[in-house]
């Protein structure tokens, strides 16, 4: 019992999943193939976003205010991801001079 | 014709997303990226709020497209480096590969959330109200929220000592 497109006030918990899942492999993508270490960290950025979607959907579909919360949760965890990694793509680009992560190989043997 | 609208917005906001997602991923200049991501950013706060997560939606905007975003964008400019990087592009098959790869765990995710697939979810339902919420994030969830103030303060000393020159 799945219509396409609805003509009601509701969409299938199935669209909304799957548009938050689509970012989610959007940003897996994107942090597989970019090498801007800024670009990487936006990329995660977008992999949580697109948990945090999902998050909201099943907010809704067994009603519940619980999920809404974790997704306030995940906010601070986002800052303090964004404000860590900034912090070490800025003492990488002046150690390094570019943000280029192919130049990072310090740790190879 | 109310219905009809919020369906419509629905739809409209989910192309808006996945194409803010998409020009993050594939455009070459960091600072169009970092545009294109607020512009999902703020996309994906307008469909919180038309799924009744307003507090959620009008926090995404605060700190996601607000605090996070200008972090970013003021990283950019202080590393000036707005160019396209000048390595030659990745090698075709491995470009395949990593698709193949967020293509395989799209398709994962999705099976694993096949058996909910049934329900439909209400647009622009009643909200939880402000005072539930806290409620819970200072009830029930005290503890997650204490570790969460403690992850914040790790990060702030953390970027300051990543930060300072010279210890």
């Amino acid at each position: 019992m799945i219509h396409f497109l609805p003509l009601t006030d509701s969409v299938p918990l199935a669209h909304i999943v799957g548009l938050g899942v689509a970012v989610f492999a959007a940003g897996a993508f994107g942090f597989l193939v970019r090498r801007n270490l800024i670009v990487l960290l936006m990329c995660v950025e977008l992999m949580l976003n697109g948990a945090n979607i999902v998050l909201v959907a099943f907010s809704r579909a067994p009603a519940s205010p619980d999920p809404q919360v974790w997704v306030i949760f995940m906010f601070a965890v986002a800052a303090a991801e964004a404000g860590v990694g900034l912090a070490l793509a800025v003492l990488i680009w002046r150690r390094l001079g570019t943000l280029d992560i192919d130049a990072l190989k310090g740790l190879r043997g | 014709m109310r219905p009809l609208l919020l369906t419509a917005a629905f739809y409209l906001l989910s192309g808006a997303i996945l194409a803010g997602a998409a020009g993050t991923v594939l455009l070459r200049r960091p600072l169009y990226c970092a545009l294109s991501l607020l512009f999902t950013l703020l996309a994906t706060s307008a469909l919180y709020i038309l799924l009744g997560a307003e507090l959620a939606g009008l926090l995404q905007i605060i700190v996601y497209a607000g605090a996070v975003m200008a972090l970013f964008i003021l990283a950019i400019h202080m590393t000036g480096q707005d160019e396209p990087l000048k390595t030659p592009p990745l090698p075709r098959l491995l470009l395949m590969a990593a698709g193949a790869a967020a293509a395989g765990l799209f398709g994962l995710l999705m099976l694993a959330a096949t058996r909910f697939f049934i329900a439909f979810v209400k647009l622009a339902p009643e909200p939880y109200s402000v005072a539930e919420q806290a409620g819970l994030i200072f009830g029930r969830y005290t503890p997650q929220f204490e570790l969460l103030s403690l992850l914040v303060l790790a990060g702030i000393a953390g970027a300051v000592v990543a930060a300072k020159k010279k210890l």
